[in-house]
């Protein structure tokens, strides 16, 4: 694994060194300030990335519409975190939870959605059928924001945002934020329940069963449906809790938000092994860090096409990913 | 008695899945309510934010959606179907009641495939000789946007051989329309001299070769793959193209020189034709050729071994048919019909900017060979026509049209997939693909 990591740095430093070439900029860097904007960015992704890498176990297919559900994730965790203060008023972190679980319910309500209306009746279906209803679901999702919310930008709320961006913990030089503490730790939280379902509960023993054969799992008493439908909600509960976590880091929101964050996920989803859940995690934090570095040294224009370069990178050399065991090639 | 039961099963089976689908609506809503009904008030003073309920975003959501699905409806795939089977049944009709001297026997409706392809031919070439007449008689503004509709003909029937013949999705389509604008205004730019129509067979092959080589590394996987490389290709030759300031001029656009465009023509001082009229016949040139090579190309051994791989990769590996390379082949024959139609959307518009490839316009492009039928020319020719006209006209009633003009898009995608995924006059193969493989 470690010789692959290798095999990958020379890829990325290139596609980054040659952004760098291009527009030169007074680089000053800060190796711990990098470090750790990069985990929290890569903490993101890894949640995002584990919602496709679980679907792609499951049903063998790309879910487009994933980055839509983080979109509206993080709007509707503003919503949320509005609809508690019109309720009992501005409690800071009693409306933060409170907007976090609402956007979870609302994001389960609509991945669920999203696998009853545009792929059930699919299942089974030449695969251009899906892929197709799943870019039209994402346009809808979109759109429907778009039209129903806001054309344009919307602030998180500063009041919810602002004491964590400037309480600071640590010494001079090792200082780190209570948003970065929060991001790391909750998702770290998050990720920990994940393995604990995925390997350890009866729910995950069957999903791991229909990953594997839908078939011989339906013929065991496992009802293939309910399991998928659960994927489908546990993911879009993910992309939520990504979504929040977003939101608040960016401090503001837009509805076109959902479709680059998918395209950065699913590449960490492909490099750290499609269908592989760790290897999720490890991809994301891997192209947290890969963005980073390129908006140091480049300038944050071409942070889609590091992306690009790294994900035709792994597609050539390595498609079944970093810690992808099985041949991506699944027929 | 068993009959009976059945049916009773079925019936109370259909009341179930009703009471659930009326049920699964209410939950939609009920998730979509909050986004709907009610609207963020942010707090100035202490940065806060509350909700307040309204009905506004809904009513205005909900009113023109419903004007736009009825208008849809109305248009669409309500009255195309059966108006095929009254033109099919009225032509049959017409050739029984003929006498039989004429026609060596009374056609029967198995004849209906050959006779299909006799009656396209003949519908063509009136198309044909109808648009040359248009063309000299329509007002400048018409000309225009049929002269678009042609450009968005050839990127349908381009698209529709990677898509519908093939069933690769491509997902950045647009990028490689952008790419042969750009070849053309690069060109135009620095060699003055070299007419339009030139560049076409040079950006075809440039087409061809960025397909091959975005291709080349996610077709030797599974085809999913192809869609997220494409639509990552897409966005990347977005960004590229607005940083690449040496080359492209970012956000400003490249000019492109009006001796370089379409040209008038004129005999002794009079015009015979005017630019307009020469875009637009030139147009017309392109998409006919390009309509007998694809459907060339499509009955020849390469259109059968797509069709085999289409349906099934493992069988059509096995019985010898190159896989990859026949994937590769449609996917660059693709790109470079993009490319071409580019270098024609060059000489007309005059102007090239990053704002052609996005991934709205390339699901726009999907979105038309999914309307007409995947793996229909007549189809794509006929989505194409569509959704490049109807918007522009929708555009004149409906002020706020374009906001939801993507809405619409999207809708279209998912319901023709779910209820009609051959399209509007895709064959019955393609659906029988694409309802129940298993």
């Amino acid at each position: 694994m470690t010789s692959a990591i290798i095999q990958y740095l020379p890829a990325t430093c290139a596609a980054a060194t040659l952004a760098a070439t291009s527009t030169p900029q007074s680089i000053s860097f800060n190796w711990w300030e990098f470090t750790l904007n990069g985990l929290c960015r890569g903490s993101i992704y890894a949640l995002v990335a584990l919602g496709y890498t679980m679907i792609y176990g499951i049903l063998g297919m790309i879910n487009f519409a994933h980055g839509e559900v983080l979109m509206i994730g993080m709007f509707s965790t503003v919503f949320g975190i509005a609809l508690a203060t019109s309720i009992w008023g501005s409690n800071l972190a009693l409306n933060l939870v409170f907007g976090v679980i609402f956007a979870m319910v609302i994001c389960a309500g609509f991945g669920y959605a999203n696998e009853r209306i545009a792929y059930r009746r699919l299942r089974g279906a030449h695969r251009l059928a899906p892929l197709t209803t799943a870019i039209g679901v994402s346009i809808i999702l979109q759109n429907f924001i778009m039209l129903t919310v806001s054309k344009d930008q919307v602030q998180f709320p500063r009041f919810y945002n602002a004491w964590m961006e400037t309480t600071r913990y640590g010494p001079p030089g090792f200082e780190i934020t209570a948003t970065q503490i929060i991001i790391l730790t909750s998702s770290l939280l998050v990720m920990g329940v994940l393995f604990y379902l995925v390997n350890c509960t009866r729910l995950g023993i069957a999903m791991r069963a229909t990953a594997q054969d839908p078939m011989m799992a339906s013929l065991c008493g496992i009802s293939v449906q309910k399991v998928i439908s659960l994927t489908f909600i546990l993911a879009s509960a993910l992309a939520a809790v990504a979504g929040s976590m977003l939101a608040s880091y960016q401090g503001v929101l837009h509805f076109d938000n959902g479709s680059p964050m998918g395209l950065k996920a699913f590449t960490a989803a492909v490099l750290g092994g499609i269908g592989n859940i760790p290897g999720a995690v490890l991809g994301g934090f891997i192209i947290g860090m890969a963005e980073d570095l390129t908006s140091i040294s480049a300038g944050s224009d071409w942070k889609n096409l590091t992306i690009f370069c790294i994900l035709m990178a792994v597609l050539i050399f390595r498609p079944r990913g970093l810690l992808g065991e099985r041949v991506a090639d699944k027929v | 008695m068993d009959c009976w039961v059945s049916g009773w099963r079925t019936r109370f089976e259909k009341t179930v899945k009703t009471r659930r689908s009326i049920l699964a609506l209410f939950g939609l809503f009920l998730i979509a309510s909050p986004f709907l009904f009610s609207s963020l008030i942010p707090n100035p003073a202490n940065g806060s934010v509350s909700l307040r309920l309204s009905c506004k975003a809904a009513t205005e959501f909900f009113l023109t959606t419903g004007v736009i699905t009825l208008v849809i409806l109305l248009l669409g795939p309500v009255t195309i179907p059966p108006l095929k089977q009254f033109l099919q049944k009225t032509i049959l009709c017409l050739k029984a009641s003929l006498p039989s001297s004429i026609f060596e026997k009374v056609p029967e409706a198995e004849d209906w495939p050959r006779l299909k392809i006799k009656y396209t031919r003949i519908l063509g070439v009136i198309l044909i000789l109808a648009s040359l007449f248009f063309g000299c008689n329509a007002s400048p503004e018409t000309l225009s946007l049929v002269t678009r509709t042609g450009l968005h003909m050839i990127l349908a029937l381009g698209l529709n051989i990677a898509v519908g013949m093939a069933g690769l999705l491509v997902l950045g389509y647009a990028a490689f329309y952008q790419l042969g604008a750009y070849v053309m205004a690069v060109t135009a730019n620095n060699y003055p001299w070299v007419p339009w129509w030139l560049l076409l067979l040079p950006t075809f092959v440039i087409g061809a070769i960025v397909g091959t080589l975005v291709g080349l590394p996610s077709l030797k996987l599974r085809g999913d793959y192809l869609a997220i490389v494409t639509l990552g290709f897409g966005e990347a030759f977005h960004e590229l193209s607005r940083n690449l300031e040496s080359v492209t001029h970012a956000d400003q656009g490249l000019t492109i020189p009006a001796a370089c465009g379409f040209q008038s023509i004129s005999f002794h001082g009079e015009t015979l034709l005017t630019q307009d009229q020469v875009a637009f016949f030139c147009v017309l040139l392109a998409v006919v050729v390009t309509v007998i090579i694809i459907q060339r190309i499509y009955d020849s051994r390469i259109g059968r071994a797509w069709v085999a791989v289409r349906e099934d990769e493992l069988a059509a590996g096995a019985m010898g048919v190159p896989v990859l390379k026949m994937k590769l082949l449609a996917f660059a024959i693709s790109s470079g019909f993009a490319c071409v139609a580019g270098v024609m959307y060059g000489a007309l518009i005059g102007f090239v900017d990053p704002s052609l490839c996005t991934l709205e316009n390339s699901s726009l492009y999907l979105t038309m060979i999914i309307l007409g039928g995947l793996g229909s020319i007549p189809g794509a020719l006929l989505g194409s026509s569509l959704l490049t006209i109807i918007p522009e006209e929708l555009r004149n009633y409906f002020p706020q049209w374009g906001d939801y003009r993507l809405l619409i898009v999207g809708v279209v995608m998912v319901t023709m997939m779910l209820f009609r995924p051959q399209g509007m006059i895709g064959s019955s193969r393609i659906r029988r693909e694409l309802e129940d493989e298993s």
